[in-house]
C-alpha cells in the first residue's frame, strides 16, 4: 500500500514537473541574463523571424543576473542549461573560459566589427553588444548652482566638487566596478591614490546603481548631481520621460570617465544542436536582431545599424575608450576591490 | 500494569501503513530537493584549501560575529515590540482586528528594496549600519511574534481567577502569562532569529563591506567573486552554526500545558493606544511606499498610478515588463506554493499525530531549510536536476516548490505546537469503544490543528508572494513574479518607472492583506 502511494506521488511529480528541453533541433534554448525580455518586445519579434526562416524556434531561459548565470554556466559546464548564451561581459568571460563554458565559435560577420571588441572574445565568443559607465550629471542643478559641470576623471577630485559625487561599491556593483576599472584602465598604479583624492572629496558610496541614481542623485531629490550610471542613461531620461522632443537630455555624460562593458554571446559547450546554435548566433549579430538592441537591452549594437533619433542626439558612446583584458581583469580583481575597500573603508 | 498500558496504546495506534505514507513522502522531498542538492554541491566544490583559508580568513569570524550580534538584537528587538500588541489581540476583540493582523503580515511580504527605502526615509543620515538592519529585520518580523502570539492558546481563565485572588497586572504577567506563553515565544522567536541571521536582501542593501551577514558573504564569493569552494564553506558554517543555535533555543522550551482558548474581551483604552502606536510603527514602510509611488523626478505626480500596467511607453516603444501578467504569475505560483506546503504540513501533522515521538524531530528538520542559503539551494538544485529523467532546470514548477520550501515551517511548526495539545486519552478512548484507530485520530486532530493550518496557508501564500532571493537563483522559462518586475522596474532609467514599482509594492501588499484576512477569517468561523 505506501509503495504505490509513493510510486503514485513521485508520479504526479514527474509529470507535473517534466516539461520542456526537448533535444529536437526544432528548439534552441537561448541563456540570457534576467533583463532580457521573456517577450512581447521587437527583440522577441525579431527571434520569431529566426524561427520563421528556420523552423527553429528560440526558448529564453532567464537565468538570473549576469554573475548568477555565469556561475551556473561554470558549474553546469559540459552539461548545460541551454545551448547559446548571450550577455556575458568581458569582467566576467576569463571565469567561463577558464571553465570550458564555451565551444569555440565566432560568427563571420564580426570580421566587420570593431576589432577591439572581436579580439577581446579571444576567438571563443562573439562580441554582441557594448556599453558604457559614464559619471552622469544633472544639468539643471549645475546650471541652478552656477557652476560648470566637470570634463574629466581628474576634474572629480577638485574641491569645487566636493561632496557632489556618488560611486557604487566595486564588489556589490556592476557600474561599481566597471567605474573602478576606469580608472585603473586610464590611471594605472595612479588609481589608489587618486581614490584617495576622491575621498578626502567626500565621495559618497552607494552599495548599488538604484540607491545611486534612485537615492542619491539631486533628480532623485537626494543631494549628489554627479553619478555613475551609464552612457545610454541621458537618451533614456528623454526617451522614457515626459517630452521625447527634448532637444537637451535632463543629464550629460562625462565622457572621459567612461568604461566599456561588452557583451558576447557563445555556443555553449555540451550542446546537442552544435550546428543551430551556430546559426543563431549568426543571428543575434544579424542587422534584423542588432537593430532592436539599444532600445530594449539599454546598450549599443557592435553591428553597423542606424540608432534611432534619441541615440544620435543624446548618447555619448567614446570612441575608443580604454579597456582591461577579460584575463587582466580576472587575475586583478579580487585584490583590487580589497585595496579599494582598505582606502575608502 | 505499566506493560498492560502499553499494549493498550499499540493496539489503539494507527498502522503501519498509515504512518509510512504520511512520512514517506514528506521525508523524500526533504531529502531530494534540499539535502541532496545541498550535498551534492558541497561535495562537487569543496577543497582542503577552501576550507583553510576561508577558516583563517579573519573576516570570516568578524561577519560571523556581526551577523550573530544583528540577529541577536533583531531578535530582542522584535519580541520586545511584538509581546504586548501579540497579547493584546490575542485576548480583545474589536473592529478591524483581522484588518490590523493583515496589516502585519502585509508588512512582512514588502520588497526588500522598498523596505530599506523606508528605513532609509526613518532614519535619515545614517544610510548604513547596524542601526538600519535592526530596524528593518525588527519591522518585517513583527508580524511573526504579533501573529503568533495572538494565535496562542492563552489563560485568561487562570488569569482572570489570579485577578480575582488579588493580584497586581505586572505580578500576573511575570507570574502567569509569561510563563505559559514562554514555550510559544521562544519557538517563534526561534523563527525570526533564523529570518535574521540568514537575511540576504536587507543587508545587502543596507549593510556594508563589515556590517554584512554570512549569507551575502556566500553570495559574494559565489556569485561575484566565483569562489564556489569557500561559499560553500561559508553555507556550512552557517547552517552548523544556526542549528546548533536552534537547538539550544528549542531545548530550554518546556512541554506546552494543554489548555483552550479563552474568551476575547472587548479592548480597553490603553490597549487600543498600544494596538495603534505599534500599527503605526508597521506601516511607516508602507506610508512611506505610498508617499513614493507619487513622487516622480522629485514632484508630486500620479503617473505612476495611471501607467502601472503599462507594457509600452507609447505605441512603439514597448518595455519588455507586463505589471498585469506578473500579478497573474504570482497568484499561480503563491497558490501552486500553498498547495505543495499545505500537503506537506498536513502529511507531517498525520505522522507525527499518529507517532508523537516523531514530532520533536520533525519540528527541528522542519527549520532546517531556513537555515540553508538560497545561493547553496539554488546552485545545489542546478547540478542534482540536470540529467533526464530529472532535468527539471527549466521546469516552471521550480521556482512554486522553492517558494513551497521555504514557507514549509511557517506551516508545519504552528500546527505540530498545537498538537502538543492534543488529548491522547481521548484518542485512545474513542478507539476503545470502536472506532477505526485513523478515524479516532483524525476527529480529534482535525479541530486541533485546522486553525493553526488555515493561518499558516496564508503566511505561506504570503511568503510566496513577495520571495525574492530563492526567485533570483533559480532558472526561469515562465512569466515573472511580482517582487522580481518590480526589482526590474526599479533597475531603469528615465520615466516614472520607480513611482510604478512602488505602485505594484502596494498592489502586492494589498493582494497579501486581502488573502491573509480571507484564510483568517475563514480559521475564526472555524474557531467559533
Amino acid at each position: 500500500m505506501n509503495n504505490r502511494f509513493l510510486a503514485l506521488s513521485l508520479g504526479i511529480l514527474l509529470a507535473g514537473t517534466t516539461t520542456g528541453c526537448s533535444n529536437n533541433v526544432d528548439e534552441l534554448t537561448l541563456v540570457t541574463y534576467s533583463s532580457f525580455p521573456a517577450a512581447d518586445t521587437d527583440l522577441n519579434d525579431a527571434l520569431a523571424e529566426f524561427t520563421e526562416d528556420t523552423g527553429i524556434t528560440v526558448n529564453i531561459l532567464n537565468a538570473g543576473d549576469t554573475g548568477t548565470m555565469v556561475t551556473k554556466a561554470v558549474l553546469a559546464s559540459g552539461n548545460p542549461e541551454g545551448d547559446v548564451m548571450w550577455g556575458i561581459d568581458n569582467t566576467l568571460l576569463s571565469r567561463a573560459t577558464t571553465a570550458d563554458v564555451f565551444e569555440p565559435y565566432v560568427a563571420d560577420a564580426a570580421s566587420t566589427f570593431d576589432a577591439q571588441l572581436v579580439g577581446l572574445g579571444d576567438g571563443i565568443v562573439t562580441p554582441v553588444d557594448f556599453g558604457d559607465v559614464c559619471v552622469n550629471y544633472d544639468r539643471s542643478w549645475f546650471t541652478d548652482n552656477g557652476l560648470e559641470p566637470p570634463n574629466s576623471l581628474d576634474e572629480l577630485t577638485d574641491p569645487a566638487y566636493k561632496g557632489l559625487l556618488a560611486v557604487q561599491h566595486p564588489g556589490t556593483s556592476s557600474p561599481g566596478l566597471a567605474f573602478l576599472l576606469s580608472t585603473i584602465a586610464r590611471l594605472g598604479d595612479g588609481w589608489a591614490s587618486y581614490w584617495q583624492e576622491l575621498v578626502d572629496n567626500d565621495v559618497l558610496v552607494t552599495n548599488d546603481w538604484e540607491e545611486a541614481y534612485y537615492g542619491a542623485f539631486t533628480r532623485a531629490g537626494g543631494d549628489r548631481p554627479l553619478v555613475v550610471s551609464y552612457g545610454s542613461s541621458p537618451p533614456f531620461e528623454v526617451l522614457y520621460g515626459d517630452n521625447p522632443n527634448a532637444s537637451v537630455a535632463p543629464t550629460g555624460v562625462i565622457e572621459d570617465t567612461c568604461y566599456r562593458q561588452i557583451e558576447f554571446a557563445g555556443v555553449l559547450r555540451g550542446t546537442e544542436a552544435s550546428d543551430e546554435a551556430r546559426q543563431l548566433v549568426d543571428f543575434l549579430v544579424s542587422s534584423t536582431f542588432q537593430h532592436h538592441i539599444p532600445l530594449n537591452l539599454y546598450v549599443f549594437p557592435v553591428a553597423d545599424v542606424e540608432l534611432d533619433q534619441a541615440f544620435v542626439d543624446h548618447a555619448v558612446i567614446p570612441e575608443t575608450p580604454p579597456a582591461l583584458t577579460p584575463t587582466e581583469i580576472d587575475t586583478g580583481r579580487a585584490e583590487w576591490v580589497e585595496q579599494w575597500i582598505d582606502i575608502t573603508g | 500494569m505499566g506493560r498492560a498500558m502499553d499494549r493498550h496504546h499499540r493496539l489503539n495506534q494507527p498502522p503501519r501503513w498509515f504512518i509510512s505514507a504520511t512520512t514517506v513522502p514528506p521525508a523524500v522531498i526533504a531529502i531530494g530537493f534540499v539535502i541532496v542538492p545541498v550535498a551534492m554541491l558541497i561535495v562537487h566544490a569543496i577543497s582542503i584549501d577552501a576550507i583553510g583559508s576561508t577558516f583563517a580568513d579573519s573576516r570570516t569570524w568578524e561577519v560571523l560575529g556581526f551577523t550573530t550580534l544583528q540577529a541577536t538584537l533583531s531578535t530582542l528587538a522584535t519580541v520586545t515590540l511584538g509581546i504586548i500588541p501579540g497579547l493584546i489581540l490575542a485576548r480583545s476583540h474589536f473592529r478591524g482586528r483581522q484588518l490590523v493582523l493583515s496589516m502585519f503580515a502585509a508588512v512582512f511580504v514588502m520588497p526588500t528594496v522598498v523596505m530599506a527605502a523606508g528605513v532609509r526615509a526613518l532614519l535619515p543620515g545614517d544610510p548604513d549600519g547596524l542601526l538600519p538592519i535592526v530596524l528593518a529585520h525588527t519591522l518585517f518580523n513583527l508580524a511573526i511574534i504579533v501573529r503568533g502570539i495572538a494565535a496562542a492558546p492563552l489563560p485568561t481563565e487562570l488569569e482572570r481567577a489570579a485577578t480575582v485572588l488579588g493580584a497586581r497586572p505586572t505580578e500576573l504577567f511575570r507570574t502567569i502569562t509569561l510563563p505559559l506563553l514562554r514555550p510559544t515565544l521562544l519557538g517563534l522567536s526561534a523563527v525570526v532569529f533564523a529570518l535574521c541571521f540568514t537575511s540576504f536582501g536587507i543587508i545587502r542593501i543596507l549593510g556594508s563591506a563589515t556590517a554584512t551577514t554570512i549569507e551575502v558573504e556566500i553570495w559574494r564569493e559565489t556569485i561575484i567573486v566565483g569562489r564556489v569552494d569557500r561559499g560553500v564553506v561559508l553555507a556550512l558554517i552557517q547552517l552548523v552554526t544556526l542549528a546548533l543555535a536552534l537547538v539550544v533555543w528549542l531545548n530550554v522550551r518546556r512541554q506546552q500545558a494543554p489548555h483552550r482558548h479563552g474568551h476575547r474581551q472587548p479592548i480597553s483604552r490603553r490597549s487600543a493606544l498600544v494596538i495603534t502606536a505599534s500599527c503605526a510603527l508597521a506601516t511607516a514602510p508602507l506610508l512611506a511606499l505610498i508617499y513614493g509611488s507619487f513622487m516622480v523626478n522629485g514632484k508630486l505626480s500620479a503617473s505612476g498610478w495611471s501607467n502601472l500596467l503599462d507594457t509600452s511607453i507609447r505605441p512603439g516603444l514597448r518595455l519588455g515588463i507586463d505589471p498585469a501578467q506578473a500579478i497573474v504569475t504570482s497568484l499561480t505560483t503563491a497558490s501552486i506554493a500553498t498547495g505543495f506546503a499545505v500537503v506537506l504540513a498536513v502529511l507531517v501533522i498525520a505522522s507525527t499525530a499518529a507517532s508523537p515521538q516523531l514530532g520533536r524531530a520533525i519540528d527541528l528538520s522542519a527549520m532546517l531549510p531556513l537555515g540553508i542559503s538560497a545561493v547553496t539551494l539554488g546552485l545545489g538544485l542546478l547540478i542534482t536536476f540536470d540529467v533526464p529523467p530529472v532535468d527539471w532546470r527549466a521546469s516552471s514548477l521550480m521556482v512554486p516548490l522553492g517558494h513551497a520550501l521555504i514557507a514549509a515551517p511557517f506551516v508545519i511548526r504552528p500546527a505540530i505546537g498545537a498538537l502538543s495539545t492534543l488529548n491522547r486519552q481521548q484518542v485512545d478512548a474513542a478507539s476503545t469503544l470502536g472506532a477505526h484507530p485513523v478515524r479516532a485520530l483524525a476527529h480529534s486532530v482535525i479541530p486541533v490543528v485546522a486553525v493553526p493550518l488555515l493561518s499558516g496557508a496564508g503566511f505561506a501564500a504570503a511568503i510566496s508572494l513577495g520571495e525574492f532571493g530563492a526567485t533570483s537563483m533559480l532558472s526561469r522559462s515562465g512569466g515573472e513574479t511580482l517582487p522580481i518586475v518590480i526589482e526590474r522596474l526599479l533597475s531603469r532609467t528615465g520615466g516614472d518607472f520607480r513611482a510604478r514599482a512602488y505602485g505594484l509594492s502596494i498592489i502586492l501588499a494589498s493582494v497579501t492583506m486581502g488573502i491573509v484576512v480571507a484564510l483568517d477569517m475563514s480559521s475564526n468561523r472555524r474557531e467559533r
